[in-house]
């Protein structure tokens, strides 16, 4: 009986496995069928015009579904740039301001750079017939941006400083009052930082409110916002033609959200992505497989931040140095950061973008120096530390990289004590006295103007500072009262100069961000040039007029 | 509800603990005024008890206010990842139940043959292998080596089969180990020997008397994993890219999202007693000695 009934659960197995392989092989490719190129087609005049085709999907680790300017930060530009069209453009490349592709196509600026004036297109439409965009959308859009006390716009600080109205002129003049000077006024109206200088419909806002706008967002973009899962993924479908872009590539944009990377590759593999973001180390691979790998250059930078400079260890220049001196950024480049990286100094914040700034080799690796300068600050035996390690999306290397400025440390008598940590946590306690001889691997993005992050955290009245130094404090004071633009670039080379000659933030590496796409849909990619979290979409789905 | 009320009071405390939403929004940029001024908009620079009261009173209407994040109804932004967590709850649940019962009973019919140590090595190996890796494994060699299933994303069927899989596997192998040791036990029991000298057919000892006792401590074991599958599939949701409550709760986690959070753990709370309730349903009905 024993073994009629192990035969009978013998059989029932074998039958269960037979329907489950059944459906397998009966759900076997079912993957979507990839878009075939366009083909050229040889027509004679006159020429049709060239109409979006196919379909573009793009995976990212994270896709937020926040839409509205109002509360979004930078790392929201994905979602943001295809819909929603800036006051100031940027060229296609993301490298520097354009006039051919913001909504204004025009701007100038008072002698005494109070007053700055933007001139509209004439002719733009919100998607869905919600008229045209006129300065009165400017104001509304940047009212409630610079002004709401609901605002959690991210890169605002500067123009809330400095903006004191903005005035519609006529319904293509637009006036920003300003109550001091701010050069920088046309950077954060671009896609450069966040996506403050994002223009929304005045109308469409006033009728169905800001929660309901986050629901459907409407905009004067190339694309507007077709579907969108929670969670999941946005579709863009295009327009026929936008007066700026012209004819987009692309009927649908798709934006994914795939956080872990492996699955990103797969899927590029199998064709059911066409752009996905890799990590340093995955580039190589990927490139291997026969895919397109395209850098952002330069995008961020891995660095130490000190705290409380004031007072302990991390007071004294000779230690600072001497910290600085103990790593090896070479290997660290070459093997952490498989080549793709480049050692560096200076500010976090401070890149080669940045306005004046021009930067000396970093330094050497020199651990003798650096126990000779700890010996003469009076550590001859060394001191304790404590570093907390978070992980950063942009530098997914960081934790890695911690560890290994841990290790140089040890070499040169410096005692770490290494604290993994979440960055919400740490949060928690980074101006508190606890962080007293500690300090934190983190990232920055590189800026072309770096006075707001400079008064934020470097300058002692701010509640925010690392550091009290008079000196600095005079630097930066300079910076931001800076009147012209030349005056603007000498001051942030002053304040970069004296930060970097006295080790206030300790740079490691110059960082790409890498992206890999299918070679067939896309062939030039410059990654968003200079904007921050950008992806450079405009550049992808534009036909490169 | 004593049980709800004291996991809102634990979530809510537990989660401020660990971290400031509003700097971790904020860029490096941002001043204290800026952050000070935010915090007061969200409301989250009052009193922890004036915070509490306004989220539990608002909680007994079914509001749980608006993500920090989003801006958007937590009840919508839950609602909106419930249904792709259900399915894949179920088809994991579906999995786990139909590969677990017959190697389970295999196992306990055949106890000590080639086919339980079998059985047993595959328990073992189940519960030693990391869902992520699991999951990872799974996709290269299905989804890209052999072209056969998707390797991420939200759709039909078959794109439930490989994340139910893997979310599967380890409940698959603790159900199948307790049905086994279950069923052993039952099948030394007085009864079945009498159900056989009956000329009871094998098929109607098994399937409708051991099965049926050896049913209970496997349906407890299955109820708590079903509640956990729909709640706590983070990893992987996070592996093949499936917008379900799982991620949602990660996601709110890393951004200190406190309504999100509270609003997730709560429902899950609730959830979890509504399966211990149909548990005991269910444990009456397999066994009638069992009265309430």
């Amino acid at each position: 009986m024993v073994r009629q009934a192990g035969r009978f659960c013998f059989t029932s197995a074998l039958a269960l496995w037979f329907t489950v392989a059944v459906v397998l092989v009966s759900c076997a490719k079912v993957t979507p069928t990839p878009t075939p190129a366009p083909t050229p087609v040889a027509i004679p005049t006159p020429t049709p015009a060239p109409k979006p085709e196919g379909i573009l999907r793009i995976g990212n680790p994270y896709v937020s579904e926040n839409f509205d300017p109002m509360h979004s930060v930078a790392s929201d530009k994905p979602t943001m740039e295809l819909w929603a069209d800036t006051l100031v453009g940027m060229t296609g490349d993301g490298e520097e301001l354009s006039t051919n592709t913001g909504l204004a196509h025009r701007w100038e600026t008072s002698p005494d750079l109070l007053t700055w004036t933007f001139y509209l297109r004439k002719g733009v439409q919100f998607h869905e017939g919600w008229g045209e965009v006129t300065a009165e959308d400017v104001k509304f859009s940047l009212d409630r941006v610079i002004f709401d006390p609901a605002s959690k716009a991210s890169h605002i600080e500067a123009l809330r400083k400095s903006v004191r109205e903005v005035e519609v002129v006529d319904p293509y003049t637009v006036k920003f009052h300003l109550k001091q000077p701010y050069l920088g006024i046309a950077y954060d109206l671009s896609s450069m930082l966040g996506n403050v200088g994002r223009i929304v419909p005045k109308k469409y806002i006033e009728k169905v409110g800001a929660k309901q706008f986050n629901e459907k967002a409407i905009g004067s973009g190339p694309y507007r916002v077709k579907k969108y899962t929670p969670g999941y993924e946005i579709v863009f479908e295009a327009l026929d033609e936008h007066p700026m872009l012209g004819i987009p590539r692309f009927k649908e944009v798709v934006l994914r959200s795939v956080p872990e990377q492996s699955t990103r590759v797969a899927m590029l593999k199998r064709g059911e992505l066409d752009v996905i973001s890799i990590d340093t180390e995955t580039a190589s691979e990927v490139e291997r497989a026969g895919f397109k790998v395209f850098e952002q250059a330069e995008a961020t930078k891995a660095a130490v931040r000190y705290y409380r400079m004031w007072e302990g260890y991390l007071s004294d220049v000779r230690v600072r140095r001497a910290l600085s001196l103990a790593i090896n950024r070479d290997e660290l480049a070459k093997t952490l950061f498989k080549g793709k990286a480049r050692p560096a100094s200076g500010e976090i914040y401070f890149g080669s973008w940045t306005l004046g700034v021009s930067f000396p080799p970093a330094d050497p690796y020199d651990p003798a120096q650096a126990k000779m300068l700890l010996a003469a600050a009076g550590y001859p035996d060394g001191f304790e530390l404590a570093f907390y390690s978070y992980p950063r999306a942009a530098v997914p290397e960081l934790p890695l990289m911690n560890e290994a400025v841990a290790e140089y440390w040890k070499k040169v008598g410096v005692k770490v004590k290494l604290l993994p940590i979440d960055y919400g946590a740490f949060q928690k306690i980074e101006l508190t006295p606890e962080v007293k001889n500690t300090v934190s691997g983190h990232s920055g993005a590189n800026r072309v103007f770096a006075s707001s992050v400079m008064a934020s955290s470097r300058y002692s009245k701010s509640k925010r500072a690392v550091i009290r130094d008079p000196k600095l404090d005079a630097l930066i004071e300079k910076l931001v009262a800076a009147e012209t633009l030349e005056e603007y670039s000498k001051a942030q080379a002053a304040v970069g100069d004296y930060s970097a000659d006295n080790y206030f933030a300790l740079s490691i590496a110059t960082i790409s961000i890498f992206k890999a796409a299918n070679p067939e849909k896309v062939t030039k990619w410059n990654v968003g040039g200079k904007q921050i979290f950008s992806m450079g979409l405009r550049e992808l789905v534009s036909r490169g007029k | 509800m004593v049980t709800l009320l004291l996991v809102s009071i634990a979530v809510f405390l537990l989660a401020r603990a660990t971290g400031d939403p509003v700097k971790l929004m904020a860029p490096d940029a941002a001043t204290q005024e800026e952050i000070d001024r935010i915090r007061s908009h969200l409301g989250l620079d009052k009193p922890y008890y004036v915070q509490y009261f306004r989220f539990i009173s608002q909680a007994a209407r079914g509001d749980f206010g608006d993500s920090i994040r989003g801006r958007r109804p937590v009840i919508r932004l839950i609602a909106d990842r419930y249904p792709a967590s259900l399915s894949l709850a179920a088809v994991a649940f579906g999995f786990a139940l139909t590969m677990s019962f017959p190697l389970g009973m295999l196992a306990a019919v055949r106890q000590g043959t080639w086919l339980d140590s079998m059985a047993r090595g595959i328990v073992f190996v189940a519960m030693a292998t990391p869902s992520f890796w699991f999951g990872i494994m799974l996709i290269q060699l299905v989804s890209v080596t052999l072209g056969l299933l998707p390797a991420g994303g939200y759709g039909g069927f078959a794109y439930h089969l490989l994340p139910g899989l893997t979310l599967s596997h380890f409940l698959m192998a603790g159900l199948m180990r307790l049905l086994r040791s279950s069923a052993i036990d039952v099948l030394r029991n007085d009864y079945i020997t009498f159900a056989r000298l009956k000329g009871l057919s094998e098929r109607a000892v098994i399937w409708k008397h051991v099965l049926r006792n050896a049913m209970i401590p496997v349906v407890t074991l299955a109820g708590v994993h079903f509640a956990m599958f729909v709640s706590l599939g983070i990893v992987v949701e996070t592996v093949f890219a499936w917008p379900g409550v799982g991620r949602l709760t990660y996601e709110a986690i890393l951004f200190r999202d406190f309504p999100v959070i509270q609003a997730v753990v709560l429902m899950g709370a609730a959830l979890m007693l509504v399966v211990n309730l149909l548990v005991d349903i269910t444990y009456a009905w397999l066994d009638p000695r069992i009265r309430y």
